[in-house]
């Protein structure tokens, strides 16, 4: 169905749509794959990125972190020099603390020392230095109860370690600040005597976090020990809310989760599927300030982060879409191109095969397959015309040669006798198969009189319109001497001076005549040059062996002998041309007589069969050789003619009757009145003598008549069974003598030896026998 | 096969002692005898006998021919036959009865 579907339509769309297929269904695959393949590329690096990033901040305020303590130690180690009661130094050392912040890039919002009571750390003296709009303010103040004053530290530290406190709002500046603390105590008490304290300004910090920006919409948080958010864009949170409010609002674990992990100090990322922060998904990357316990989340869009993959898919995308609208563009005019090309090239041949060669392949071939097209269509143009003009010139001549085919096959095919007499003496039949090219063969076959039969069999040298002329020529002499002369041989030998006569081009013509008495049988003759011919007698085919004769048309006033045989009822002569004996097969051995008299053997009684069957034999030697000569056979059947026979009684009043039966057989014999008058009254004698004399002293006695023809003679046979008597020993009366003295009897034999050419008696198993006969040419 | 034999029709025509016989027919052993039967000679001196209507004359008519010959030879009278046909004339002829027909 596909197939059939595509074969419907144009190689342009057929290009088109393969190759387009193609092209989209590989650059999918590979946007696909490079898809696949980038992501985790990508993820990576952004982790990567994000880890930089978060690190140089935590780098930041691990300096901050270590400055600030530094300081509060440096502090710390010369308030321990310091006695208690050295206030001047005190206040010294403070604003040296406070000036350390100043020169760096840390800024501390105030310094402080709590000096406790020894009994009850709650009170105390506080003496703090504070900075505000670049100048110094000192000044000290009684703390009734440290927790309500500093209430962002649990309780009172004791023990020499640094404390961190969480951060929180100056009162004063209103900046986002921490504390670090550390104990200390005077040289000259034993235990500590109080807490020395710098408070770090954060705004800085909180600024460059809150103007810090990844991938756009990516914010930087600081989380607290606690986890509280120290900055957060969203200002009812930031210093309000932990990362564990946040999740319990937002019903996020994954937050609590990286509020655990940074308390643990662990760093990683994750994905969330949505933010306090940012909307959509979004990627959390944290790691933790180990010196502070703090930590920093960097929150991105993962939409974000992945954008540069579908800003390289949407790039791709449109860039294979323009390729593929200019691929489209390029292969449909490269087909039009050579389709185009194509068509002009499909007309220019339909042009040249109706003859018209005015116009030539003028365009620059697109490609060069229809370069060779082209160059073959002008080749075969060449090619075409050279022919053309080869052609032209033998037109003429091949037309004249095919109408004179035509003409010599229809001149053939006239001459050839298509209706077989029907006589009952004989049956004839012909068979003619024509080679492809006009040859000379014939057979022709006539009456020359009512009893005479004439059948010729003739093969023409030469071939087309010349031998058709000379065949016909040649039948129509042939059949023209024949009736026109009582002997054959003369026949013959007239036909072949009147062949001879003006033959300029040498043609001859072998054949074989022969002519029948339908009555006695008898078959004169002539085999001029011809082959030999086959008869069969006594149930066998053999070749006759006749007088050889010259070929007519090739010698003036040649002799023909011709020759005689007899047939009798049955008897068949087999004619046939050399395209019979010489059909050849394959291996060019030719059928040859032997297989001819032996097919032949098989004797059909339809002359019509035999002749099929020798052909087929023919056939079934040559297989596919095809046939070289014309194939022209006839036979010839003699059936014999029918003779009559009758009963009288031996009486005179039956004269009339013998005469009439008698009449009537010859009539079928067709002899002439005085033959027949001569019969008639020899008969009579014959009767007579029977009817009064044969059976003197018996009544029914009989005569029986019998006619038959023989040896070109019609004979008439009377049988009596009376006493033998031979009335031709009987002497002849003299005729010369006065009829005065003449006897009366014996003129009836005599008179009927006279009358008929034969006249013979016989007496065989107790009849008398006297047979007359009369020639049947008379 | 039985066919009615071909009867002879004889007409007679006197002219003093000429007689003419036509005859048509056929001159075969039936009729024969009946021709010499029916024909008076006497004072006859001359005899034609006009043939022109005989088709066969066989050796029975021949021999009635020889008798009304010798009768005729011995009334000092003559016998003539006309108007024979080349057929029949070749009959009289082949047995030597050319006398009897008027010469050709």
């Amino acid at each position: 169905m596909l197939k059939s579907w595509f074969r419907k339509h144009s190689l342009n769309f057929k290009l088109n749509i393969s190759i387009l297929t193609c092209v989209c269904l590989g650059f999918f695959g590979l946007i696909t794959f490079i898809s696949q393949y980038a992501e985790p590329i990508i993820q990576s690096q952004s982790e990567h990125n994000a880890k930089q990033t978060v690190d140089s901040y935590i780098a930041d305020i691990t300096f901050l972190v270590s400055d600030t303590e530094r300081i509060v130690l440096n502090t710390k180690n010369t308030l321990d020099q310091l006695s208690s009661t050295d206030m001047e130094s005190l206040l010294v050392v403070l604003n040296s603390a406070i000036k350390t912040g100043s020169n760096s890039t840390l800024t501390f919002t105030n310094a402080w020392v709590y000096i406790f009571q020894p009994n009850n750390v709650i009170k105390g003296n506080l003496y703090i230095s504070t900075k505000e709009n670049g100048e110094t303010y000192f000044k000290s103040e009684k703390v009734s109860n440290f927790y309500d004053r500093f209430p962002w530290f649990k309780e009172v530290p004791k023990k020499e370690k640094i404390y961190w406190s969480e951060p929180y709002k100056d009162k004063t500046s209103g900046q986002v600040v921490v504390t670090c603390l550390v104990p200390f105590k005077f040289k000259d008490t034993g235990d500590f005597s109080g807490l020395v304290a710098l408070t770090v300004d954060l705004s800085r910090i909180q600024e460059s976090i809150n103007h810090f920006s990844y991938y756009k919409s990516g914010k930087l948080l600081l989380l607290s020990r606690t986890g509280l958010y120290v900055t957060h864009p969203n200002p009812n949170i930031a210093l309000k809310k932990t990362i564990f409010d946040l999740a319990d609002e937002l019903n996020l674990d994954q937050l609590a989760y990286v509020g655990m992990e940074l308390a643990k100090g662990k760093s990683g990322q994750i994905e969330i599927d949505h933010s306090s922060v940012i909307s959509g998904q979004a990627i959390f990357f944290y790691a933790p300030i180990k010196k502070l316990g703090w930590g920093f989340c960097l929150v991105y869009s993962k939409k974000e982060f992945l954008r540069p993959i579908h800003h390289f898919q949407i790039i791709v995308l449109l860039a294979f879409c323009a390729g593929a609208v200019l691929l489209f563009f390029l292969i449909s005019h490269i087909c039009r191109k050579s389709t185009d090309q194509l068509l002009t090239l499909s007309s220019l041949a339909t042009q040249y095969g109706n003859g018209d060669f005015t116009e030539n392949f003028k365009d620059n071939p697109s490609s060069s397959d229809i370069n060779v097209i082209a160059n073959a269509l002008t080749s075969m143009k060449e090619n075409l015309l050279n022919y053309i003009e080869k052609e032209r010139k033998t037109a003429s001549d091949q037309q004249r040669n095919e109408s004179e085919l035509e003409i010599a096959h229809s001149i053939q095919k006239s001459a050839l006798s298509e209706q077989y007499p029907q006589h009952e003496a004989f049956d004839i039949s012909t068979l003619m198969i024509p080679a492809k090219q006009i040859g000379g063969d014939f057979y022709d076959f006539f009456f020359i009189n009512e009893n005479r039969f004439a059948f010729v069999i003739a093969d023409v040298s030469g071939k087309g319109i010349p031998a058709a002329l000379f065949m016909m020529k040649a039948q129509t002499l042939i059949k023209n001497a024949c009736k026109n002369n009582r002997d054959l041989a003369s026949a013959i030998h007239l036909a072949n001076n009147e062949l001879c006569e003006g033959n300029e081009s040498c043609m001859f013509v072998t054949a074989f005549i022969a002519v029948v008495d339908l009555i006695s049988g008898n078959m004169n003759f002539v085999n001029a040059g011809h082959t030999i011919p086959l008869f069969y007698t006594n149930d066998k085919y053999r070749f006759l062996n006749p007088q050889k004769n010259i070929v007519l048309g090739a010698k003036e006033n040649a002799e023909f002998v011709a020759e005689k045989i007899s047939l009798t009822s049955g008897d068949r002569v087999f004619i046939y041309t050399d395209g019979v004996t010489e059909a050849e097969n394959e291996e060019s051995d030719f059928y040859g007589e032997k297989r001819l008299e032996h097919v032949l053997q098989k004797i059909s009684s339809s002359p019509t069969r035999n002749l099929h069957n020798v052909l087929q034999d023919i056939k079934k030697f040559t297989k596919t050789a095809p046939q070289s000569d014309d194939i022209a056979m006839l036979e010839f059947v003699y059936n014999g003619f029918k003779t009559g026979s009758i009963v009288f009684a031996a009486d005179l009043k039956n004269l009339a009757g013998m005469i009439n039966f008698l009449k009537g057989e010859m009539n079928k014999h067709n002899l002439s009145e005085a033959a027949q008058f001569a019969m008639i009254s020899a008969a009579e004698e014959i009767f007579s003598n029977i009817a009064l004399y044969a059976y003197k002293s018996e009544e029914n006695g009989t005569i029986k008549i019998k006619t038959f023809t023989k040896d070109d003679k019609f004979y008439a046979s009377f049988s009596d069974s009376g006493k033998p008597y031979n009335p031709l020993a009987k002497k002849d009366p003299d005729i010369k003598q006065d009829i005065k003295k003449r006897e009366v009897g014996g003129l009836g034999v005599f008179l009927a030896k006279k009358l008929t050419d034969d006249i013979s008696y016989s007496y065989k198993k107790g009849l008398n026998i006297l047979t007359i006969g009369i020639s049947l040419h008379k | 096969m039985e066919t009615t034999n071909k009867d002879l029709v004889i007409e007679q025509k006197h002219e003093g002692t000429k007689l003419t016989c036509t005859l048509s027919g056929w001159l075969d052993p039936n009729t024969s005898p009946k021709l010499i039967e029916q024909i008076d000679l006497a004072e006859i001196k001359e005899l034609v006998f006009d043939m022109k209507n005989v088709e066969y004359v066989f050796s029975a008519g021949l021999r009635a021919f020889m008798i009304f010959q010798r009768i005729m030879d011995a009334q000092n009278g003559t016998i003539k036959l006309i108007n024979v046909s080349d057929q029949v004339r070749s009959i009289f002829e082949y047995t030597g009865f050319e006398s009897l027909l008027e010469p050709k």
